[in-house]
């Protein structure tokens, strides 16, 4: 894994497509070892469970600073792939039933919190598909920041950019995503199928 | 959208959304006359971004900046519990690191706060090098609340096995002072129940600190079981058995964690072979199998597959009872000692014994020799090894092992175990040294002297035999090697009572030095005539005898030698055995002296010598104050050669409180009572005569208090021990009665009383003679009751 990152930092575009599938199970892998906290009430959110894959797949003593914030982006996407299929099965199983009062629901087979409704995970999911299409960096700012619980500071050292260019970039993008998202709020019920 | 598009809109939006509102629609008129689809979406962007969105927003709170007084410098690690920062204390002239630990946000939920009063509360009381303190704990500005800890540079224990590669010793060191901190915490009444590789890190000087008490929990004030399963969490990897099953848990499950420890300290590798992470698959592992010995994995003595293994039992009732035990098995086993974790069994015990002496200096080796069979063994050690290295060395080996595994741990009597694992050793030297007929002889003689040493002397006589009979064969008849052999039978014809073939074989022993061997070897075959015919009742032979011993031994300059006082010892019984107590005691004296200038202090050997002179000097003069510092000196070296609950202390302390009661100090005599009594089923067998003594005395020092009623239970204890014990005529049965009746009349049970007195004097005037001190003392102890 480390040695993946390093190749992947010295600009082996092939790294990246190694490192994710072990990203995306190392992930799963946890979230389900957590189940066993689960059960006692303890869940896991996205952002733990991407340090914990951190602290666990890379070895911190080869790995610098620059790694770090490169695994963490895969780990997002890792992450969001994790999420939006969780998402998924937990949106199908819902369909036909009372519709609860969207709180922080926790995937049923791992001990992973999500950060939103299954339903809102779908739906920026889709909406990042189409921002990529124009603006490929914004949506993977979204992604880090929303699906790998990233902070800006982390996301530009990913991002090989500053720290203001993070910032207006989540500020435009976020901005965009509610208006793309309409007018959904918390409380609203989940639009039905 | 197109990108060109985007770019505009994004323009736009930036740059209008700094402004205040008449500003921006100022702005925004400019910009966007012409294009109002531009203008709708700015707005729209504007108006979403006013909006906001839960979801959205609730991403990522930077991390708090400070916490209390702590400035936060950057992140160390995050995890299930919470997000640990290091920092440093802002308004202190000396900087102090400290590590800052936050719950993650979205963790815990409710009880948060309780779970962090309960940490704070918990970790204060555990002061100890080997965990992290907690320094403090507070909440931020905005209410998060976060501990303060003591920051460990350090490395992850697996990392430090991995990468530092310690030696096993360095390991097992590191890895017994976790106990140590486990146990530590566990006298606090807290269990950690996430001991992981994770919560242990190594500092740069190789010390262990035990970090996070997340989830510990305050034992209930009895010491007993926690409060159920709880809601805490554990890792799943490190978890024993009743965790993952949702029992209550209790410092075993800390002892279980240990466990796993050890076996990843050992093999480098998990005990169940099965990735965690497949909970399933793990768990059905974890209830099902047995894990495999570490050695499997790697090179390592089974000792240490034992401790593991017992720590890690499924059955809590069958892991070790406490961290402490657990630490206490790793010491055992660092310091070459058994340990509890292997079953008992004499061949086992022997090996250690070797193992322990493999490195020990000629002076342990001759003590444990001496120790475990008397001056014969360094005797054959040291007749070998003139002549040839290698049969002493190879002798030297079976002859430690047998020997030991006689020790005097066996206590009284016939202990099988021990027996057996003679026997079998028998057997063996019969196979493996087939071809070494020289070092075959010298194990059988050796194995003869160990049988010696347990009483059993038809084993000991039958083994010398086969031993003389090789011997004869492959040294000569008249050889001084086979000689050796004939004086060890003599001892054990002498055992067996068979004094004539005793004296018949020392006798035969002399010749065969006399023709061919040296003056100790000679001094030895006298010594043995002196004492059989001691025996016969021949004191003046006896004494002849020594005294030619001695005559000899100083022609050739030996009269500093270690032979030379047990010669003088020999003599003095003797001369004691002959009513001459007052000639006794300069011989016993002298050969105390001796061996205090030939051993180095605190030799065992010295106390040897010590104690039959502190007897003599108690019995037969008033020099009380010598006897007792002789006793005294006997006490000391032995505690400090031997143990404190090595037989031989139980010895002479139970002769010292014995001399203490005749000089009516019965607080002191009291007291080394009990510590005799401590090792009743430990190292002293429950029937070892020195148990029933000591209750016979613990009930005497009762009585002479004035505490008849307390002298009750001892005194019962000792006569039914002595009549399980004695032939049903012996005098220490009939004293045992004569104060047993005492202790009943004074306490108003006047009939048995009487009774038990008559019974009492009845016998010792039977078994010692009407006119024996003790006979004359139970008549008098009646009388006096008769008249009261």
């Amino acid at each position: 894994m480390t040695e993946l990152l390093v190749r992947w930092n010295s600009g082996d575009p092939g790294a990246f497509d190694e490192l994710l599938p072990a990203v995306y199970s190392e992930l799963l892998n946890l979230a389900r070892a957590h189940m066993m906290r689960e059960r006692a009430g303890h869940t896991l959110s996205p952002t733990a469970l991407v340090h914990e894959a951190y602290l666990k797949l890379v070895d911190h003593n080869k790995a610098d600073w620059r790694c770090r914030a490169h695994f963490f982006g895969a780990a997002s996407n890792a992450m969001r792939r994790v999420l939006v299929d969780h998402a998924k099965k937990k949106f199908a199983g819902k369909r036909g039933g009372s519709s609860p009062k969207l709180a922080m629901p926790v995937v049923e087979d791992l001990a992973l919190e999500m950060p939103a409704p299954p339903e809102f995970v779908l739906m920026i999911d889709e909406a990042l598909n189409r921002l990529a299409g124009w603006d490929e960096r914004k949506a993977k700012v979204v992604e880090m920041k929303f699906f790998g619980g990233m902070t800006n500071v982390e996301i530009a050292a990913a991002l090989s950019s500053s720290h203001a260019t993070v910032e207006r970039d989540w500020t435009m993008a976020r901005a965009w995503l509610i208006q793309a998202l309409g007018p959904t709020q918390p409380d609203d019920p989940a639009p039905s199928g | 959208m197109d990108r060109d598009r985007w770019k505009k809109l994004e323009t736009v939006f930036e740059a209008a959304l700094p402004l205040a509102e008449e500003a921006r629609r100022l702005y925004l008129e400019q910009t966007a006359a012409g294009d109002p689809d531009l203008l709708a979406s700015v707005l729209g962007l504007l108006s979403a971004h006013e909006a906001g969105n839960e979801y959205l927003d609730r991403q990522s709170p930077p991390p708090p900046s400070a916490a209390g007084p702590y400035r936060i410098e950057s992140l160390i690690g995050r995890g299930g519990m919470g997000t640990v920062y290091l920092a440093s204390r802002a308004d202190d002239r000396f900087e102090r690191k400290v590590a800052v630990k936050f719950l993650a946000p979205g963790l815990g939920g409710v009880d948060v706060a309780s779970r962090f009063l309960r940490e704070h509360r918990i970790l204060a009381k555990l002061e100890h090098p080997n965990i992290a303190r907690l320094l403090d704990a507070g909440a931020t500005v905005d209410g998060v609340p976060f501990l303060v800890m003591e920051y460990v540079e350090g490395v992850r224990l697996d990392q430090w096995r991995r990468e530092g590669r310690p030696t096993l010793t360095e390991r097992l060191t590191l890895f017994r002072k976790l106990c140590d901190a486990v146990a530590f915490a566990h006298r606090a009444l807290v269990v950690h129940r996430d001991i992981k590789p994770a919560n242990v890190l190594v500092t740069p000087d190789g010390e262990p600190k035990l970090v996070d008490f997340g989830i510990a929990k305050l034992l209930d004030a009895d010491g007993g079981e926690l409060t159920g399963p709880s809601r805490a969490a554990f890792t799943l990897a490190y978890a024993s058995p009743e965790q993952t099953e949702g029992h209550p848990v209790s410092t075993t499950t800390d002892v279980y964690a240990l466990g796993v420890i050890l076996y990843e300290l050992l093999a480098g590798r998990h005990p169940v072979d099965r990735d965690p992470a497949q909970p399933a698959a793990f768990l059905h592992a974890l209830a099902n199998g047995d894990p495999v010995k570490p050695s499997v994995h790697e090179r390592l003595p089974e000792d240490l597959d034992a401790i593991a293994l017992k720590a890690l039992s499924r059955e809590p009732a069958l892991r070790y009872q406490s961290a402490d035990e657990l630490a206490r098995d790793v010491a055992r086993f660092l310091d070459n000692r058994p340990v509890s974790a292997r079953p008992p069994s004499a061949f086992y015990r022997t090996l250690k014994f070797v193992q322990r002496h493999r490195a020990a200096s000629a002076f342990a080796l001759a003590a444990v020799l001496s120790l475990a069979a008397g001056a014969f063994a360094a005797f054959w050690q040291a007749g070998q090894a003139r002549r040839e290295a290698r049969i002493a060395e190879e002798t030297n080996r079976f002859v430690l092992e047998m020997l030991s595994a006689a020790s005097p741990y066996s206590g009284g009597g016939r202990d099988v175990t021990v027996a057996a694992s003679l026997d079998s050793a028998v057997r063996r030297a019969g196979f493996e040294l087939k071809d070494a007929p020289e070092v075959h002889a010298a194990v059988l003689g050796a194995a003869g002297n160990a049988y010696l040493g347990l009483g059993l002397h038809e084993e000991a006589e039958k083994t010398l035999e086969m031993a003389l009979g090789i011997a004869r064969e492959f040294f000569g008849a008249g050889s001084p090697q086979a000689a050796r052999h004939l004086l060890a039978r003599a001892a054990a014809r002498q055992g067996k009572g068979d004094l004539e073939g005793a004296e018949r074989d020392s006798r035969e022993a002399l010749t065969a030095f006399e023709r061919g061997g040296d003056p100790q070897d000679e001094a030895r075959a006298l010594n043995s005539l002196g004492s059989t015919i001691l025996l016969r009742g021949d004191v003046g032979g006896s004494e002849r005898a020594h005294r030619e011993a001695l005559s000899r031994l100083s022609a050739a300059g030996l009269l500093e030698s270690v032979l030379a006082t047990a010669t003088l010892n020999d003599l003095a019984v003797a001369l004691g055995t002959a009513g001459r107590a007052a000639e006794a005691i300069p011989f016993h004296r002298q050969a105390y002296e001796t061996i205090r200038r030939l051993r180095p202090p605190l030799h065992p050997d010295i106390a040897n010598g010590a104690s039959p002179l502190a007897a003599l000097l108690a019995d037969h003069t008033d020099r009380f104050d010598e006897a007792a510092q002789l006793f005294r000196e006997a006490i000391s070296i032995r505690r400090q050669a031997l143990g404190n609950s090595h037989p031989d202390l139980m010895w002479s302390l139970y002769n010292y409180a014995f001399f203490l009661v005749d000089r009516k100090d019965y607080a002191r005599a009291g007291e080394l009572v009990t510590e005799v009594l401590a090792q009743r089923g430990g190292t002293l067998a429950a029937v070892h005569p020195l148990v029933a003594a000591s209750l016979f005395l613990r009930g005497r020092i009762a009585l002479e208090q004035g505490r008849a009623a307390q002298a009750i239970v001892p005194l019962e204890e000792a006569l039914a021990l002595r009549r399980q014990t004695l032939k049903p005529d012996h005098w220490l049965i009939a004293t045992t009665l004569s104060w047993l009746g005492q202790a009943y009349g004074a306490s108003g049970r006047r009939r048995e009383g009487e009774s038990l007195l008559r019974q009492g004097h009845k016998q010792l005037a039977a078994s010692l003679g009407p006119d024996h001190p003790r006979a004359r003392q139970a008549l008098q102890r009646l009388e006096q009751f008769l008249a009261h």
